[in-house]
């Protein structure tokens, strides 16, 4: 349950420091409504929408300003060493800027469906979404992140000016 | 017809009905194209799980765990009974874990399709740019051919030809559905150029990624592996999981068969 939560609070806040504060929060305010917590429905969804709700909360206090994951924050990620670390420094560092373009919708989509394994229909119950809104989302994430890693090989320097498309 | 990305997607995700699933099959295998787009979102499904699973690796900070401690781990207070929270256990021990679903649930056929697709038409758009004669396909009268079929992975060998050039087979991936890969470079004096084959159904390897870039050595010695992969290389390899070399060993034996 906790790595899942960081990862979709990673899906939302795009920094790993700031996902783990709210995932902390998560869990904070998740032990004083637990009372609201309704037995036998989905917990993962309950706990999802809690740290949802805290994310857009944050957002409009400006507490972090979301601006892209750079070099630095990269290298937070980074917690390997060795060789994996040379495999996959490069790849974490492309993913990571290529991650700034997409939606935190179109993130969350993507991690619970494409890395996660869920369900279209257990995405739409958790993120509370239709399930045409799942696979639009999802195709939308898709075809935005294998344009940007794989299309773009010979200017990649040009791809920061890229504009985000129909997002 | 055309397939629209949520089609495509809802395939890969096999969330159509056989009957669907079967039109977009017999769509991949006429469009070499949408066989490409197919591929390249499994690809970045994987990157995405990289990403996403490198929070796995961090230290859980102390707030976590003591906010963790706090949780009832059981009917024990009258406050929680009929309202425990499944949530309980320690967290798990970090661990690297790589994204658990893959791509590699799809429908047989579709592996199939993938499996002719890293023939038909995965390359990244970089031409040869050294006149090493890699062109996409080596077939085995290629000088390449050889190092990619025989070659151990961390051996250089000097490879046929005019100009002096060094290729240097550095690993070996299974990728989908038993389909190998293996990242390359050679060296030459004005150029290095890395990339990737796969081992096709025929024997030949084709080569699915690669890029090239100046050698900084003007004294003809070449540069070993040690540099930091190119990124669209990274991507590819990402999408497969490495051999060992126990098993390399097999494979070359083999001549790249399983058995």
């Amino acid at each position: 349950m906790i790595p899942q939560l960081r990862r979709y609070a990673l899906s939302l806040t795009r920094n790993p420091d700031a996902a783990d504060d709210i995932v902390q929060s998560t869990l904070e305010r998740a032990l004083r409504k637990r009372h609201l917590y309704k037995p036998g429905t989905n917990f993962e969804g309950w706990m999802f929408r809690i740290c949802r709700n805290l994310w857009i909360d944050e957002i409009r206090k400006k507490k972090f300003d979301a601006g892209p994951m750079e070099p630095e924050m990269v290298e937070r990620m980074m917690t390997f060493d060795g060789e994996k670390q040379m495999t996959e420094r490069a790849l974490l560092a492309n993913v990571s800027a290529a991650m700034a373009k997409l939606s935190e919708d179109q993130r969350s989509v993507l991690l619970l469906v494409g890395v996660e394994g869920h369900s279209y229909a257990e995405a739409s119950e958790t993120l509370e979404i239709p399930v045409g809104t799942v696979m639009s989302r999802l195709a939308r994430a898709r075809r935005n992140l294998s344009q940007q890693l794989f299309e773009a090989t010979e200017n990649r320097q040009e791809r920061g000016q890229q504009e985000d498309e129909g997002i | 017809m055309t397939i629209s990305d949520e089609t495509l997607v809802s395939y890969m995700d096999g969330e159509l009905t056989p009957a669907e699933a079967g039109r977009v099959e017999s769509q991949l295998a006429a469009s070499p194209e949408l066989l490409r787009g197919l591929l390249a979102m499994l690809r970045a499904d994987k990157a995405a799980g990289t990403y996403f699973h490198a929070i796995d690796d961090r230290p859980l900070p102390a707030g976590i765990v003591t906010a963790l401690e706090q949780f009832p781990t059981g009917a024990s207070t009258e406050e929680a009974a009929g309202n425990v929270v499944p949530l309980a256990s320690a967290p798990a021990p970090a661990q690297a874990n790589m994204p658990r679903r893959a791509a590699w649930h799809l429908p047989l056929a579709a592996s199939i399709a993938l499996a002719i697709g890293l023939g038909t038409g995965l390359n990244l758009g970089v031409a040869p740019q050294d006149g090493a004669g890699t062109s996409s396909l080596i077939a085995a009268s290629q000088p390449l051919y050889n190092v990619l079929e025989s070659v151990a992975s961390g051996q250089t060998v000097a490879l046929e030809g005019g100009t002096a050039r060094y290729a240097t087979p550095l690993m070996t991936v299974a990728a989908v559905d038993g389909v190998y890969c293996r990242e390359f470079e050679i060296a030459g004096p004005q150029v290095i150029v890395r990339g990737a084959a796969c081992r096709q159904g025929d024997g030949n390897w084709l080569v699915a990624v690669q890029t090239a870039e100046a050698t900084t050595n003007t004294d003809g010695n070449y540069r070993t592996a040690s540099e930091q992969r190119p990124a669209a290389i990274a991507a590819f390899l990402a999408a497969a999981a490495p051999v060992d070399k126990e098993q390399e060993q097999t494979l070359i034996a083999n001549k790249w068969t399983e058995n």
